[in-house]
């Protein structure tokens, strides 16, 4: 099974550089999903280590070797597009032995591995339906079954799940998850949705304008980002803006301009403006004046395992904290709260050039 | 799993089929592969077509004395092509008006019958141009030298009148399909956004739909306008019959005027010099008109904004749109339908005269092996073409060939004719008069095929192809088991296109070669040679009719069956 | 109060097939009631039968206590915002949202008004003349929205307006959509797939599966209480187990698992020996010194808690969440498990088995 390198890939598309310079390393067997807003280059990389478009500059590396210029049909890396792209001709077991057959296996080869994947993706019983007669479930499961039986080493999931219902989206991740496992293929999954990037990834690389900006576990990602859209693209962030005001062993202090004092993890070289993002599910609601910042309850709303609740912080604006679902029946609408965290939790940034909106732009 | 594939590859590595395969799988014979057919679509359809052109500037001279310091050619020549472009502003218009509320039926509405008048709005596309000219004339007009047929209408006197109301005939099923194409792409969503804002049909219609239209009402004006500034056949038929001997479109001028030249080879000095002023002519306004219509129809702004809520909610309601499909339909059979199958009703009541069938079949195997060949042809070196156009379509060369395929679709078919002759002359091609008359018909049929073909591959998401390489495929065998099976349908209509394109073609086979013996040109001189022979003529027509309708449903069959399975 | 929409026994055939049977809903005035439910569940059907696109094959659609049968779409004065958005290609955001003021005949000034407060509402004044091809996914369900209240509806019906977008998007706008249509008071049929998107902007939801309302309640009580295995399942994520009655008291029901660890859940109608499932929430399940021996098989790092997925003795998947700075077990570790005993939910076995019953498509 090959290790994977891309290196200083750049693609422009006429006057829009959709791959900026990007580098990523994928371990031998490794899960790897690239993370990112539309538009940031995620299927273009993808289609880039397929060989379906080249490179303007930079090279594709598999085990060693420079597969930049090779065919699509060279390369061992198989595709499985957002819309499955299942042959509407042929049937299930056609569409799934597409790839031995191609490759010119014996009949008896091909009968074989057909039965094992159609066991694999429970999908026996179907094996003589035609595409258009498949739920969105069986449909993706037969793309995977075929992409798994072509032999190819690397699989390339370009938004495997996104065509299905949202309750089965979650059902399937596991079960695509294991599969790959159990097959040792190197995958990588293109994603808009952090939390199914966060359960099924073995590391996370965040995308963003053609360019990777933090690969890591789902757990660095998640509590040690690297700039504030990471922050909050993985499980929202409050955020605030100020100036360093001074550090305390492990922590450090930021004030803003209200005079408000912020805690947070001391983070070196940091001078000037300073943005502190501080994970929704990590703000704590305590009793009025027991906190680090006071406010009133605006809205609760019951999302299940947990709430919603959103916190009208007057000058500072609105923040959200995320709290357990147990804590229902404690707040109402209108109370007077403090929030407050756990100062090793948050993490702070230099401001970005253009701005925090700007930084935070999810489109 | 991984030992097993390479023993599979290496394996039939061995085998030669696959050595082929990966032979023609590099990206260099690609390359060299496309450069040929790219070298073919330009030297032996685009150049061809507007060779005639060049006559301009080598020839000036022979233009200068033989016509313009003649003033009755200048006359005639001006009379005829003004003619043309008259008739086809009103045909199409015509089309316009009456072809826009059929397609909004044909696309939005259910009802019975539905799946006849489908096949029933497509039938003139099947009929040959010189039958429906003579079964139109003879249903409509006063036939010179006959006794009036049973149940025709024998009104008009004008000839213009008479061309118009066969032209609309043809090119009306042109306009339907361009309108009804588009819109069925637009999806019903934003009708219905509008009028859950609120907007009646009619509004929401008119001032949501019909702006989004726009592309389909260029092409349809396009096509309609093409075709009749192009028909030759049919109008010598309708012409010849009303006796109408001094009126001419462009075309039928080409036509007459080669004709001349065959029955008295020394007219060619004076007449070659017209002959190529008239193509020049018909070419270049042909092309202006190409551009403009495009500039102008994309661009000008339509007043859409305007809403009149109370008028046009009345409109929307009970008697109103009833009336207007009624009257669509009406028009349709009374306008279409009737005229174009007038012939058989002259075949079975009128006079009978005498058949000479040996010269009937000896025209229609000719017909057939120009139409068969012209096919082949066209499917082998046009798929590749539709490929590389619809999946480069983004790129300066692919959008280059893109306009340039449109180019002997706007030409008058006689003028390419006479262009193409004027091409191969003094080659040894001109020694071969069925072989002129094949790489005319090429010239306007291969169009059609690229154009259907590229059609429906840009229908097909490129996802199919990609995963397909991805799993390993190359790309002969991604062409051959995902994407062929996926636009069969297409292929095997752009082809039916062709071949009865070709079968029904009179101008540019006149204008290539007066003495090919296609069955058009057999009806044509049928008919020029007096009334005695309009029996044996609409005999002949009629088994054209049945011959290109045969072709046509064997398309309506094969689609519908394929349309089922996927 | 009456009802703002209210179906009495709607059916909906389309030839053999049934899309909705013999629904029964009614939304309050300023309600905001979600249809959720998997594909071909027949919660689209059910907002097009609303909207009047479509009229029902038997029974009746009021709107504010009048049977709308027969009434077009564009006299039911209602906002709809499309699943595939639907702005008008042709038309500026600032013409897209005026449109429908245009046709129903206000006048010039008060088109530009209300096309501008409708704007100000969704935070796209800004943006008033650019293309709906220049906006991003996000943006341009704002526009459409704007375009759905600009002439003051009071009914706005929602076609998945989100599923469309990324994730990260969907969330943000989920609140901004409650958020408005909360301050304008206006009553909302909102159609989805998603659960998390119902749990967090709805009133109250309405499940349904196979054409039919399964379950109608408010987000809590539907995840706290569910009535239907299928409920517990699709609402939100449970760990479903086997077992039988072995006793009961008033309050209370004792289930021997299939290994025999018993449990005991808050519940009563059962009898002994009755064959049953329980339901347990991944967060009501704590690890303890006694309790139902299991053994992690996995453990997902989930952001702020972890979830640790285990194999019991008694042959049930459980998983359950700890928190993310907790020690991680490590997979093969032997960990005993209880339940929260208010939280633990439990159903007769559906006749069909447990699969058919949570099955989502």
């Amino acid at each position: 099974m090959p290790s994977l390198r891309l290196d200083g890939l750049c693609r422009s598309f006429g006057a829009t550089q959709a791959i900026n310079g990007l580098d990523l390393e994928v371990g031998d067997g490794e899960y790897m999903c690239l993370l990112g807003p539309t538009g940031a280059g995620k299927t273009t990389t993808l289609r880039l280590v397929a060989g379906l478009i080249l490179p303007d500059r930079g090279s594709v590396i598999v085990d060693g070797v420079d597969v930049t210029k090779r065919q699509p049909e060279e390369r061992r890396a198989t595709m499985m597009s957002q819309t499955y792209a299942l042959f509407p001709h042929m049937t299930v077991a056609s569409n799934i032995v597409f790839g031995p057959f191609i490759q010119g296996w014996s009949e008896k080869d091909r009968v074989n591995i057909l039965h094992s994947l159609l066991d694999m993706v429970h999908l026996t019983n179907r094996k003589e339906a035609y595409p258009a007669e498949l739920s969105g479930g069986m449909a993706q499961r037969t793309a995977l079954a075929r992409a798994l039986g072509s032999g190819a080493d690397t699989l390339l999931l370009d938004e495997p799940l996104r065509a299905l219902d949202a309750r089965l989206r979650i059902a399937l991740r596991m079960e695509l998850r294991s599969l790959a496992r159990s097959l040792g293929k190197t995958v990588i999954h293109v994603t808009h949705d952090q939390e199914e990037a966060m359960v099924m990834a073995d590391r996370i690389a965040v995308i963003r304008d053609g360019r990777i900006i933090q690969v890591g576990t789902p757990k660095e990602i998640f509590e040690e980002p690297a700039t504030p859209f990471v922050a909050n693209f993985l499980g929202q962030s409050n955020f605030f803006i100020g100036k360093m005001d001074g550090v305390e062993g492990e922590l450090q202090t930021v004030i803003d301009d209200a005079g408000h004092r912020i805690l947070c993890r001391r983070s070196d070289d940091m001078d000037g403006d300073v943005v502190v993002a501080v994970k929704v599910g990590n703000t704590n609601i305590t009793v009025s004046g027991t906190g680090f910042l006071d406010g009133k309850v605006e809205r609760i709303l019951y999302e299940g395992p947990n709430l919603h609740v959103d916190i009208g912080m007057g000058d500072l604006g609105r923040m959200s904290a995320k709290l357990p679902n147990r804590k229902m029946g404690e707040l109402s609408i209108g109370d007077e709260v403090s929030i407050s965290w756990d100062p090793a939790k948050a993490t702070s940034f230099r401001l970005p050039e253009g701005g925090l909106e700007k930084e935070l732009r999810v489109e | 799993m991984h030992s097993r594939i390479m023993q599979a590859v290496g394996g039939s590595l061995i085998g030669g089929k696959r050595s082929i395969v990966e032979a023609i799988s590099s990206r260099s014979f690609r390359k060299a592969w496309i450069g040929i057919i790219i070298i073919f679509f330009l030297a032996f359809v685009i150049l061809p077509t507007v060779f005639v052109l060049t006559y301009a500037i080598t020839d000036w001279s022979a233009i200068q004395d033989e016509v313009l310091s003649d003033p009755e050619v200048v006359n005639t020549i001006k009379n005829a092509i003004t003619n043309s472009f008259i008739i086809a502003t009103i045909v199409t218009v015509i089309d316009l008006i009456v072809g826009l509320p059929i397609a909004w039926m044909m696309v939005r509405k259910e009802f019975r019958g539905k799946r006849y008048l489908d096949t029933l709005m497509d039938m003139p596309l099947a009929f040959p141009t010189a039958a429906l000219g003579f079964s139109i004339a003879i249903f409509w007009a006063m036939p010179v030298g006959i006794a009036q047929p049973p149940g025709s209408l024998g009104i008009i006197t004008s000839p213009m009148l008479l061309v118009i109301l066969l032209h609309v005939v043809f090119s009306y099923p042109y306009m339907v399909r361009s309108l009804s194409a588009i819109l069925e792409q637009i999806d019903l969503n934003y009708e219905m956004a509008g009028r859950t804002l609120g907007a009646s049909q009619l509004t929401a219609a008119r001032t949501i739909t019909l702006p989004l239209f726009r592309a389909g009402l260029v092409t349809g004006f396009i096509l309609c306008f093409a075709r009749s500034l192009s028909e030759t056949g049919g109008t010598m038929m309708a012409l010849a019959i009303m006796g109408a001997q001094d009126f001419f479109t462009g075309p039928t001028l080409i036509g007459t005027w080669k004709n001349a030249i065959r029955d008295d080879p020394s007219l060619a000095e004076t007449l070659v010099p017209a002959l190529s002023f008239v193509s020049i002519l018909l070419i270049i306004l042909a092309l202006i008109l190409l551009v403009l219509v495009k500039y102008v129809l994309m661009r000008v702004k339509l007043p859409f904004r305007s809403v009149w809520p109370r008028f046009e909610k009345s409109l929307s309601r009970g008697m109103v749109p009833r009336m207007k499909d009624g009257s669509a339909i009406i028009f349709f059979v009374i306008f279409v339908l009737i005229p174009s199958f007038f012939v058989f009703s002259y075949v079975f009541t009128g006079e009978t005269g005498t058949v000479d069938w040996g010269g009937f079949t000896g025209a229609l195997g000719y017909s057939f092996i120009v139409a068969i060949v012209v096919t082949v042809i066209d499917l082998a070196l046009g798929i590749p073409l539709a490929l590389y156009v619809a999946r480069n379509g983004n790129g300066k060369v692919g959008q280059a060939l893109d306009v340039l395929v449109n180019v002997p679709l706007i030409v008058p078919t006689a003028a390419l004719g006479f262009s193409l002759g004027l091409f191969w002359a003094n080659s040894p091609v001109e020694e071969y008069g069925m072989l002129l008359v094949i790489l005319a018909h090429v010239a306007f049929t291969y169009p059609l095929v690229v154009r259907n073909v590229a059609g429906a591959v840009e229908e097909v998401d490129s996802a199919f192809e990609e995963t397909a390489r991805t799993l390993g495929a190359r790309p002969i065998q991604t062409f051959r088991r995902v994407l062929f099976p996926m636009i069969k349908t297409a292929v095997l209509a752009g082809s039916i296109m062709a071949f009865t394109r070709s079968l029904g073609e009179t101008g540019a086979t006149i204008a290539v070669n007066p003495n090919a013996n296609t069955v058009p040109i057999y009806i044509v001189n049928l008919i020029k040679a007096g009334s005695d022979h309009y029996y044996e003529a609409a005999l002949a027509c009629v088994a054209l009719i049945i011959i290109s309708y045969m072709a046509m449903l064997a398309i309506r069959y094969i689609t519908r069956r394929n349309g089922e399975v996927v | 109060m009456m009802p703002s929409v209210e179906l009495r026994d709607v059916t909906m055939r389309f030839g053999n097939v049934v899309a909705v049977h013999d629904l029964n809903l009614r939304v309050d005035d300023g309600e905001y009631i979600t249809i959720l439910g998997p594909s071909g569940c027949g919660k689209t059907t059910s907002i097009k039968l609303i909207s009047g696109l479509w009229a029902p094959t038997e029974g009746l659609v009021l709107i504010d206590g009048k049977d709308v049968d027969g009434v077009p779409i564009e006299e039911r004065d209602i906002g709809y915002v499309f699943q595939n958005i639907a702005l008008f290609p042709h038309m500026t955001v600032g013409e897209n949202v005026a449109y429908g003021l245009r046709v129903r005949n206000f006048s010039g000034d008060d088109i530009q008004e209300r096309r501008d407060e409708a704007l100000r509402l969704v935070n796209m004044l800004q943006r008033k003349g650019m293309r709906p091809s220049e906006l991003a996914g996000g943006d341009k369900q704002k526009v459409a929205l704007a375009r759905a209240l600009a002439s003051g509806s009071k009914l706005l019906l929602l076609d998945e307006p989100l599923s469309a977008l990324d994730s990260r998007v969907r969330v943000d706008l989920r609140y901004e959509i409650r958020r408005i249509v909360k301050r304008l008071g206006l009553t909302v049929v909102h159609v989805t797939h998603d659960q998390e998107e119902a749990m967090s902007v709805s009133d109250r939801i309405v499940l349904m599966r196979d054409g039919t309302v399964v379950e109608v309640d408010t987000p809590e009580e539907m995840y706290r209480n569910p009535k239907r295995i299928f409920t517990a399942n699709f609402i939100g994520e449970t760990n479903l187990m086997e077992g039988r009655v072995v006793d009961t008291d008033t309050k209370t029901v004792t289930v021997a698992l299939r290994n025999g660890t018993k449990v005991r859940a808050m519940a009563k109608g059962f009898n002994i020996g009755g064959a049953v499932v329980i339901s347990v929430r991944p967060e009501y399940v704590y690890t303890a010194s006694m309790g139902l021996a299991a053994t992690v098989v996995g453990v997902t790092f989930m952001g702020t808690y972890q979830r640790v997925q285990t194999l019991t003795d008694s042959d049930d998947e459980v998983a359950f969440d700890i928190s993310a700075s907790s020690i991680v077990p490590s997979v093969g570790e032997r960990l005993r498990l209880v339940f929260n005993k208010k939280r633990t939910v439990v159903y007769r076995m559906p006749s069909r088995g447990i699969e058919e019953a949570i099955r989502l498509e």
